[in-house]
């Protein structure tokens, strides 16, 4: 049989008009395939070095007007190693999703660009305190090592076997700002640790650490966690022994708030569990409670406490020359970082084209708003759309798992990204108190590359373990 | 650079952002909604359907899957030979629509029970529901017992039957097929 006639094609137009039922059968069976394959990916990423290439001409030819070496510099290793990523994709986890690579690379090399660009602001005003090559290093490294996890690691089951063990480490780096000498307190939040003149901030590992124990511990216990309990006015509660490693996160993430005086890194630990376990359960009660015990806690916090009630008031009242002139807890940057938005307005001064410079610490805590600067509200949703992109894929990695501590597991991961920008950028554009976090992705700072890269690399692994599941129902690529 | 080749440098770089998140949009578009499937099953009865295009099928007929639903353009549809061999379970009706399972030379066991090959979340499925089994190169359905039975083309499983591509066998509210 040869192509059908134009008759036939015919016969089937007019059945589609006098038959209904043909007509919604006409319509094709829509079929559920993941796109898994290499080859997007591998366009996907050509176009982000094509991208990143833009990005950085831009940049070099709004301030200095001219193309430098510095050009090749900056794109030639984020470029070999992006490639080498997906090389080892295509042979150690051939049917991994094609899309977390080009958008987590997409998000890196916007936050480079907007790094030199700070750079160049920088060393024309005399400093020397530059970020660009530090953080193309960092993000080589973090590259590497996302590629070194997807190569070495079969499988991200093995972690299943060290739960207790992801507790104490997570726990151990989270607390570890604290101990003497090493611990560092940056704009009065102590998150950080310095040694031998690298500052590295724990807590950023320690979300994958305590991502992968809480995945572990909720899987074991989902079910009396979901089904035991009494009834009291209609709604069950879980037993008290089962309550208990909840509440003992609660008073760890309020232990953090006190201490390391940071209501971001706090709300993002507790939110992750309420969120892994509502995950896990089913029931919503869990975040319930956990919000309402959350909230009168940091209000309670913020009563007692002088630098987080300090806070919550530079967030309420940022304009006020009381917070604006302040020596602690001023709200001179904050109130910076809107002035500069302002100014990019919707479609912004262009890359290059603002004052970015002008926000105290603009290429770390605040490089929302020096891209808002210079992208306008345009570029800043289209760097929230990859975000919300980013997550959505780990999602539905995790809602195609059928196993699951994979489902859990990819949940947190991607879950605990989006907290994280969420609770930046809300703390940027003043939705939420102003913490300590970074940007994922965008920020300088090598730890928080790091971990977010490995992150990518478990994500990897899990949706390419999907194909494992044969012959279990899955889509055909 | 002139003010007016920035402005235009600028505004590129909005559009080029814009359009790589479209593209990505596009490729999680397929993964959400899925591609267009072809059917390329030739039914024998489908040439009637050629020969009487103008008149509407009567209302008793069961609406069959015929030559119209391939693309014409569909490069499936020219390759299509006489004896195509079952390569594929594809799901048609249920919560799983859409999905496919590849056939291999072994058993598959349907029903609730999460050991199954094809897990099928129904109320009126039996845990272990039916199974399908090649025999001489055929494939066959039969029913476990069930206790809402199986049924093939609307007729009750009662023994081992021979499976056709694109006959619809049906378990509850889930229907399958094969397919070449």
């Amino acid at each position: 049989m040869t192509g059908p006639s134009l008759l036939q094609r015919a016969s089937h137009v007019i059945k589609d008009q006098t038959d209904p039922h043909t007509i919604t059968m006409n319509i094709g069976r829509l079929i559920r395939v993941v796109p898994r394959s290499r080859n997007i990916e591998a366009i996907l990423i050509f176009f982000v070095l094509g991208l990143y290439a833009f990005e950085l001409a831009q940049v070099q030819l709004s301030t200095i007007a001219k193309l430098t070496p510095e050009f090749f510099m900056l794109w030639a290793p984020i470029a070999v190693l992006s490639v080498v990523f997906h090389v080892v994709l295509r042979f150690k986890a051939s049917e991994a999703d094609s899309l977390l690579l080009p958008i987590a690379l997409a998000l890196n090399t916007l936050g480079i660009a907007e790094i030199y660009r700070l750079d160049i602001a920088k060393t024309i005003a005399g400093d020397t305190d530059l970020f660009g090559f530090k953080q193309v290093i960092w993000a080589s490294v973090a590259l590497a090592i996302g590629f070194l996890v997807v190569w070495l690691v079969p499988t991200h089951l093995f972690l299943r076997r060290y739960v207790y063990i992801s507790m104490i480490i997570g726990v151990a780096l989270l607390l570890s700002p604290m101990l003497p000498f090493v611990g560092l307190k940056i704009n009065g939040a102590q998150l950080w640790i310095s040694v031998a003149g690298l500052t590295f901030q724990p807590g950023e590992l320690a979300k994958i650490a305590l991502t992968v124990f809480f995945a572990g511990y909720l899987v074991t216990h989902r079910d009396s966690l979901a089904a035991v309990g009494r009834k009291v006015l209609g709604i069950k509660l879980p037993q008290a022994r089962d309550l208990g490693p909840i509440l003992m996160i609660w008073l760890a993430s309020l232990a953090i708030l006190v201490l390391q005086r940071d209501l971001g890194t706090s709300l993002l630990y507790f939110g992750l569990f309420l969120v892994m376990i509502y995950v896990a359960t089913g029931r919503a009660i869990y975040v319930v409670v956990g919000l309402a015990v959350f909230g009168s806690g940091a209000f309670l916090a913020g009563r007692i406490l002088d630098y987080v009630g300090g806070r919550f008031d530079a967030w309420l009242n940022p304009f006020s020359d009381l917070h604006y002139k302040a020596d602690v807890n001023s709200s001179y940057q904050l109130v910076q970082g809107l002035f500069g938005m302002a100014h990019g307005g919707i479609w912004g001064t262009g890359l290059g084209g603002g004052f970015p410079q002008m926000v105290p610490v603009a290429e770390s805590d605040f490089i929302i708003s020096s891209l808002g600067e210079e992208l306008g509200l345009v570029g800043l949703f289209a760097i929230l759309g990859l975000y919300l992109l980013l997550v959505s894929r780990g999602l539905r990695i995790a809602f195609n798992h059928t196993d699951d501590f994979s489902k859990l597991l990819a949940i947190g991961l991607s879950f605990v990204i989006a907290l994280q920008t969420f609770i930046v950028v809300g703390g940027v554009t003043r939705v939420v108190p102003l913490t300590g976090l970074t940007t994922p992705f965008l920020a300088a700072g090598g730890s928080s590359l790091l971990a977010n890269w490995i992150i990518v690399a478990l994500l990897l692994r899990i949706s390419d373990s999907l194909k494992a599941e044969s012959p279990k129902v899955k889509a055909l690529a | 650079m002139s003010d007016l080749a920035l402005f235009l440098v600028r505004a590129a770089f909005v559009v080029v952002l814009w359009i790589f998140i479209f593209t990505i949009i596009s490729v999680v578009r397929s993964d959400l909604f899925g591609q267009k499937i072809v059917r390329k099953v030739v039914k024998a009865n489908s040439p009637q359907v050629l020969s009487t295009p103008i008149l509407p099928p009567s209302a008793g007929q069961p609406a069959t899957p015929s030559v119209g639903f391939a693309q014409p353009e569909s490069k499936l549809n020219k390759n299509a030979k006489p004896a195509i061999v079952p390569e594929r379970l594809l799901i048609t009706a249920g919560d799983k629509a859409g999905y496919q399972l590849k056939l291999q030379n072994r058993d598959i066991t349907i029903g609730r029970a999460e050991t199954s090959d094809l897990v099928i979340d129904d109320e009126f499925a039996s845990t272990n529901h039916a199974r399908l089994f090649k025999a001489n190169g055929v494939w066959m359905v039969e029913d476990l017992k069930s206790t809402n039975g199986t049924y093939l083309d609307g007729e009750k499983v009662t023994a081992a039957v021979a499976l056709t591509l694109g006959s619809e066998v049906r378990i509850g509210k889930t229907a399958f097929e094969l397919q070449g």
